[in-house]
């Protein structure tokens, strides 16, 4: 019981960790064309997360490993019901790597075509993060057996897209403020001038979900009725919110960054203690919901997994720090960027 | 490094660079695969005999169970009148399997006809990777040779080539394996625990499966013609000349560890 708390703990964590550190990488890739103009502000762009957005994806591989060992079912459910959905993230996430890899290595029109591929499969895997956590907030077709029977189409409901398009504009003001706070010149101004507006109609879209999962959503209504304290989480998220809003117009973009960060774990949290106890809810019968206690793996499998990530995650956040430490401040072009 | 460095001394560019990268390459290359034929390989041989017998006697074709079983070189395995013929050394297998040439290889036949993989693949890609394993050895010892005779590889045309090509080849021996240990533990996708049959999602749709094997061969099509232009692209362009590597250097790595907490950065 204590044990599959702590990992479901750990997996919203993580994919909280995923959300704040991929998150703003992605939002500097929807960003790319809109606020880098040049070539060489492209450079800058792509430089600003240059050393960092790969170890960032990693947090991705985590929260899968996290789910697969942790809660099998439920990865069985998830990867073989979204399987079209899934290979889609792989094209978009293979693509945007890619693009970053690719696009320095010759001139002209290839990096015009790289520029905009970047941007695509950032936008993209937004929008399906987003499709993905308005299924897992609606509930699926999931039968007795655990097998989801929904074709991609099927998947691409309104709540769920509106989901994917909120994603986009929390990603693209995260990644702004990220931008804000390595870049300077033109480009510094540019993402001044787009921060704010993008914050507002992300924060319009979000209370829009907020208030349909409030009117729509009965059992994660009820989820917080029943206990009450979870509703720190959205009320701290707006604090963080305000907070991010005041400190940008402060010029202070540091701690603007850190309020954003807290803002999308906050919100992940809320939506986690809405679902708790489930990981997945079924809306053929909620008998079939997949909950962190008929899905887990057995205690043994779970405390050595739970020894094995106590010395390994240290050394996971001690590079994550030591590479943005080495990389802080301003991004500077040099032969070796990007 | 071999087969560019190669490709250099045959067109007569970059040849300082190229000497000295082949005096790397080259023995890294021949004692690399040196270990493969006598230590790594055998090693693997003995596993595979402990673990997947099956997989032992699909690689090599062995039907019936039998003493001093013989290593094919070149072959052919036909599953219909479970025969293998070719050019065989009597007696290898049981060696290589045991380090006894008397000892009794366990034959396909021992086994349920459900759990043995299929014979004339796992066989023709075991043969495709251990024969270029081989040629590896031949030419690099023979390159080797070469260089060590008053240095007439750099002149041997030929030869060249052949180190050219190397690179392709090593891939081939490299996919041509990983089909031999794919191939050769079906049908089983977990060891005699889950049938790659009983493995597959029960909601998944041909077409579904279709489409993301699609997706992968075009996206990997795209991405290896785009790599192997770019890779050609940096082939071509050759080797920075040494001062500019060194500006580059010192402006972007810092010199010491003490150098990296140090450095002043604006804005930070």
């Amino acid at each position: 019981m204590t044990l599959q708390f702590v990992w479901f703990i750990l997996f919203v964590v993580i994919i909280a960790g995923y959300l704040i550190l991929d998150g703003f990488d992605i939002g500097v890739g929807i960003l790319h064309l809109f606020v880098a103009k040049t070539d060489e502000e492209r450079r800058v762009n792509l430089n600003s997360i240059g050393p960092i957005w790969d170890g960032n994806e990693v947090w991705l591989v985590l929260g899968g490993g996290v789910l697969f060992a942790a809660f099998p079912p439920v990865y069985a459910s998830l990867f073989s019901g979204f399987y079209v959905a899934m290979m889609l993230v792989l094209l978009v996430l293979i693509l945007r790597t890619v693009a970053i890899e690719f696009r320095s290595k010759r001139q002209g029109r290839w990096r015009t075509i790289w520029d905009f591929v970047f941007f695509l499969s950032s936008l993209l895997i937004a929008v399906l993060l987003g499709v993905a956590f308005g299924n897992i907030m609606t509930g699926v077709v999931l039968d007795a057996d655990g097998n989801i029977s929904m074709s991609l189409f099927q998947l691409l409901r309104p709540f769920p897209l509106l989901m994917g398009v909120t994603t986009v504009f929390m990603l693209a003001t995260h990644g702004a403020i990220y931008l804000a706070m390595k870049t300077e010149g033109a480009i510094h101004d540019r993402v001044r001038r787009l921060t704010p507006p993008l914050m507002a109609i992300f924060f319009v879209l979000n209370t829009i979900i907020v208030l349909l999962t409030g009117f729509f959503r009965q059992p994660i209504i009820e989820s917080y009725l029943d206990r009450l304290w979870p509703v720190l989480f959205p009320a701290l998220a707006l604090v963080a919110v305000v907070v991010a809003w005041f400190m940008l117009r402060r010029g202070r973009d540091m701690l603007a960054f850190v309020a954003s960060g807290a803002m999308i774990a906050l919100l992940l949290f809320s939506a986690a203690a809405g679902l708790y106890p489930n990981l997945l809810i079924s809306s053929v019968d909620p008998a079939y919901n997949l909950t962190i206690f008929n899905s887990s793996s057995e205690p043994n499998t779970l405390t050595v997994m739970l020894i094995i990530a106590l010395i390994g995650m240290p050394f996971v956040l001690l590079y994550t720090a030591g590479v943005y430490y080495f990389f802080r401040g301003k991004v500077r072009l040099d032969p070796t960027s990007y | 490094m071999l087969s560019v460095s190669a490709w250099y001394l045959l067109r007569k560019r970059y040849v300082r660079e190229a000497r000295a990268n082949l005096a790397v390459a080259l023995p890294v290359f021949t004692i690399m695969s040196l270990l493969q034929l006598f230590v790594f390989g055998p090693g693997s041989a003995v596993n595979v005999t402990e673990y997947q017998p099956q997989k032992l006697a699909a690689m090599e074709g062995i039907w019936e169970t039998e003493t001093c079983a013989p290593m094919t070189i070149v072959g052919w395995t036909s599953s219909a009148n479970q025969t293998t013929t070719g050019i065989r050394i009597p007696c290898m297998l049981s060696f290589l399997a045991y380090q006894d040439f008397q000892a009794p290889v366990t034959g396909l036949m021992a086994f349920s006809p459900e759990e043995i993989p299929p014979v004339g693949l796992t066989f023709q890609s075991y043969h495709l990777m251990i024969n270029l394993g081989v040629m590896f050895v031949g030419l690099g010892l023979v390159a080797t040779l070469y260089y060590f005779w008053g240095r007439k590889l750099f002149e041997t045309r030929w030869l060249l080539w052949l180190l050219v090509a190397s690179i392709f080849l090593a891939i081939a021996s490299t996919i041509s394996g990983w089909w031999t240990a794919e191939f050769g533990r079906q049908p089983w996708i977990v060891w005699e625990l889950l049938r790659t049959a009983d493995a597959v999602s029960p909601g998944l749709s041909t077409g579904e499966v279709m489409f993301s094997v699609a997706m992968f061969v075009a996206l990997y099509g795209l991405l290896f013609f785009l790599f192997i232009y770019l890779l050609n692209e940096k082939i071509q362009h050759g080797p920075d000349p040494l001062e500019a590597v060194e500006v580059a250097h010192v402006s972007s790595l810092p010199d010491s560890f003490r150098e990296v907490f140090r450095r002043p950065r604006a804005g930070a």
